[in-house]
């Protein structure tokens, strides 16, 4: 009775908090029972929590007392499952050391519970009213395909990937990749020996160096496509890696065309074009491999773009892994704040 | 639907500047009915006393007016006994001349004190030691006397002599 009275009285403010790369995005937005008054979003240059950012959310949350703090949770020992069955959940994470929840109760998400309380302590002067799951963000963004279609799907972040493939609703697999932190730290080096499962030990043989890609041995990687009846023949594969070629050749002509980027800039984004993709390969593989997952032949993509990918990515995606590439927009805060309205009604 | 790892925190209407406003307005409050029950409880017992002190003061006054009356009662008392006491001297000294106006030689066997007289017994050796040694005392102090004279069985005379005040001049005297 007092919410619906404070309802009339207040405004509703959403406060919705991402991280991008190395800086924390804030988005917030402002409503009230018709709809949204204003929304605003701004970046800053650090990932804990400053005065400047308080004093910005402050400015939004002063004058109402209900107001919504969402984080989208970026921890890299984050995941989902394929069930939502307390027995087989250990097969997938341990649930000893993770929280996690359920979606409609198909197939289960989770984080580290030592990454929420630290998110907790970093927080911990304005509080959190929701932490949010990048697979439910994505399986809510993409509602209407999941639905109906064998797919995988993707949320791209500046430094992160979320992977899930859904087969008419249901998860198959799921993986979140940190391509920071998975890069940074030399997992796909050549002489590293301890790669553990989800390690991408086949990615050193390729290189990060486009020229030194062999095309061949990439679909030797994807052998198992080998026994589906329905696949294109090899040589329509053939035309594909001199599509491959081709594009290569394009990317260097781009690369020369473009006088207003430097060299060093195109190849950062060449760079980070083919790191995503790489992750996302070497994600397939081990859902086709790894025999916990019922893998199934996938020929489709949907990517939600946070950030703006190149059109490489998507040529990669297509001409490497034959996949058809549907990509939509995506603002991250704009969902999460949809996500947090739809907890509280 | 619950997707969030943690729960929200409970939004109240209800701002801290709010509460701090109405814990003021609450406290406020507090003290106002402490002070009216406090003052309710004095008024009461402010009454009970004013009943106590007004019961009290009418006994008072009533133990007053019984002493005032008892005070008059002994005062009359001790007129009364005073009274008595100067009668009783007045009798004394009149039994006393009483017994002075008898001569020796007459013996007085009874005497009675009357209100208004004095009855003597007695034996006398004849009639005229009584009429000039008795009667004649006897006629100057009262108005009316009467004597009677029979014979003793050794001669002499028993006699008996009625002796009596107006009742006017006693009136008088009171």
């Amino acid at each position: 009775m007092l919410d619906k009275i404070g309802s009339f009285l207040y405004h509703k403010v959403f406060v919705n908090i991402y991280i991008k790369d190395d800086s924390l995005s804030v988005y917030i937005e402002k409503k009230n029972i018709k709809g949204t008054i204003s929304s605003e979003e701004k970046s800053f240059k650090t990932i804990m929590l400053d005065k400047d950012i308080i004093n910005f959310i402050s400015f939004f949350t002063k004058d109402t007392p209900y107001f919504y703090i969402s984080l989208l949770d970026s921890s890299i020992t984050q995941g989902a499952a394929p069930t939502c069955e307390h027995i087989d959940m250990n097969k997938f994470y341990d649930k000893a050391l993770s929280k996690y929840g359920c979606y409609k109760n198909k197939w289960s998400y989770y984080t580290s519970k030592h990454d929420l309380d630290e998110i907790d302590n970093n927080f911990r002067d304005f509080g959190l009213d929701f932490i949010f799951s990048p697979f439910v963000i994505l399986t809510r963004f993409f509602q209407d395909k999941i639905d109906t279609n064998l797919s995988i799907f993707l949320l791209i972040q500046e430094s992160s990937i979320t992977l899930s493939i859904f087969d008419n609703s249901e998860l198959l697999f799921a993986q979140y990749l940190n391509l920071k932190s998975d890069f940074d730290d030399d997992n796909f080096s050549i002489d590293d020996d301890n790669d553990d499962e989800v390690s991408l030990d086949d990615i050193p043989e390729e290189s990060i160096d486009l020229d030194s890609v062999d095309v061949d041995d990439a679909l030797d990687d994807l052998d198992v496509f080998g026994d589906i009846e329905d696949l294109d023949s090899i040589e329509e594969i053939e035309e594909f890696t001199d599509i491959d070629d081709d594009l290569e050749e394009e990317i260097i002509s781009d690369k020369k065309s473009n006088k207003n980027h430097s060299l060093s800039e195109n190849e950062e984004l060449f760079d980070e074009d083919y790191q995503m993709f790489t992750a996302i390969q070497s994600s397939i593989k081990i859902f086709y491999e790894d025999e916990r997952y019922n893998s199934k032949f996938i020929e489709s993509i949907y990517i939600a773009d946070s950030i703006g990918v190149s059109g490489d990515l998507k040529s990669y995606l297509e001409e490497e892994m034959f996949l058809s590439v549907f990509i939509r927009q995506i603002n991250l805060g704009s969902e999460i704040s949809e996500l947090a309205q739809a907890e509280i009604t | 639907m619950t997707y969030s790892y943690i729960k929200p925190r409970t939004k109240s209407l209800i701002t801290s500047e709010l509460k701090l406003l109405f814990i003021f307005f609450f406290i406020t409050i507090i003290m106002l009915l402490m002070t009216y029950l406090f003052l309710t409880y004095k008024n009461y017992a402010f009454k009970q006393d004013h009943i106590y002190i007004e019961k009290s003061k009418n006994d008072f006054s009533d133990n007053t007016n019984k002493m005032n009356s008892d005070i008059k009662f002994i005062e009359k008392q001790v007129a009364i006994s005073k009274k008595i006491f100067t009668q009783n001297t007045v009798l004394k000294d009149s039994i006393t001349n009483m017994f002075d106006l008898v001569p020796e030689r007459i013996t007085l066997s009874e005497a009675k004190l009357l209100k208004n007289g004095l009855i003597l017994y007695g034996i006398t050796p004849n009639k005229d030691v009584y009429n000039f040694m008795l009667q004649a005392p006897l006629h100057s102090i009262f108005h009316h006397t009467y004597s009677s004279f029979y014979p003793a069985e050794n001669g002499w005379l028993y006699f008996v002599s009625k002796n009596y005040i107006d009742e006017d001049e006693i009136s008088e005297e009171e």
